[in-house]
């Protein structure tokens, strides 16, 4: 279990070396577009596979990364897993979220 | 079990050393990060609501205290990629060497700095 938690944490980061630098390189020119280029952008069906992608990457890499710090710092076993199970929580409906906010921008 | 038992990493008696300072940053910058990606999901839902929202959106990014949190957040991000990247370096056993950890530590900060400064003089000019 541990090592599969760790290839997923590696893999996870392979993956959002690119994805990062794409976002970043996007989001500086953000500024110069209009709403319709922003929402059409996204809508878009790269722009759905890449943003759907992106999170699910991110939150996964987000989850580990938590859980191991909750698992490094918090040396009471019952704190521990209430606080690991929390943090899975909010990261699948950070994820759902984004999903829902993406159908909503396709519906529009 | 006994829990109570010390678990490493034991921060208090370390003396601080460049790669240690890099490894508990690069964990504290993910954790700035883990907080931060809640703007991934709330960004797209702002923009959901429509052009007013996406406007307003775009008004409160300009705000200059806003600005510099982001900024702060930009730094987190240009850290923990690119340390990141090292430790994949690491993982694929190179550069394990104490001269070559030093050099790609120092390498690290260069980078995270010069990105982002780098953004940071690319938003502010435009």
């Amino acid at each position: 279990m541990a090592i599969f938690h760790w290839k997923i944490q590696r893999i996870s980061a392979i993956l959002l070396v690119p994805i990062t630098i794409y976002v970043i390189f996007y989001l500086l020119k953000i500024g110069n577009l209009s709403y319709m280029n922003v929402t059409n952008d996204i809508s878009s069906f790269p722009g759905i596979i890449l943003i759907s992608f992106m999170a699910l990457v991110l939150f996964i890499h987000s989850s580990l990364g938590i859980e191991t710090i909750l698992e490094d710092y918090i040396h009471d076993v019952k704190t521990q897993s209430l606080l690991v199970s929390l943090s899975k929580f909010i990261h699948v409906i950070l994820f759902l979220i984004t999903l829902i906010s993406l159908i909503i921008i396709k519906g529009n | 079990m006994n829990t109570k038992r010390p678990l490493s990493p034991h921060l208090q008696i370390y003396k601080p050393q460049l790669t240690s300072i890099l490894s508990i940053t690069h964990r504290f910058t993910g954790v700035i990060l883990s907080m931060f990606s809640i703007l991934i999901p709330f960004s797209l839902l702002f923009i959901s609501f429509g052009s007013d929202y996406y406007q307003l959106f775009l008004l409160i990014l300009d705000h200059i205290i806003i600005k510099i949190i982001l900024f702060g957040a930009l730094f987190s991000l240009a850290f923990h990629l690119s340390n990141g990247i090292r430790h994949l370096f690491w993982d694929m056993g190179l550069g394990l060497s104490i001269k070559d950890s030093y050099l790609s530590g120092y390498l690290v900060i260069l980078v995270s700095l010069i990105l982002t400064l780098f953004i940071i003089f690319y938003t502010l000019i435009n």
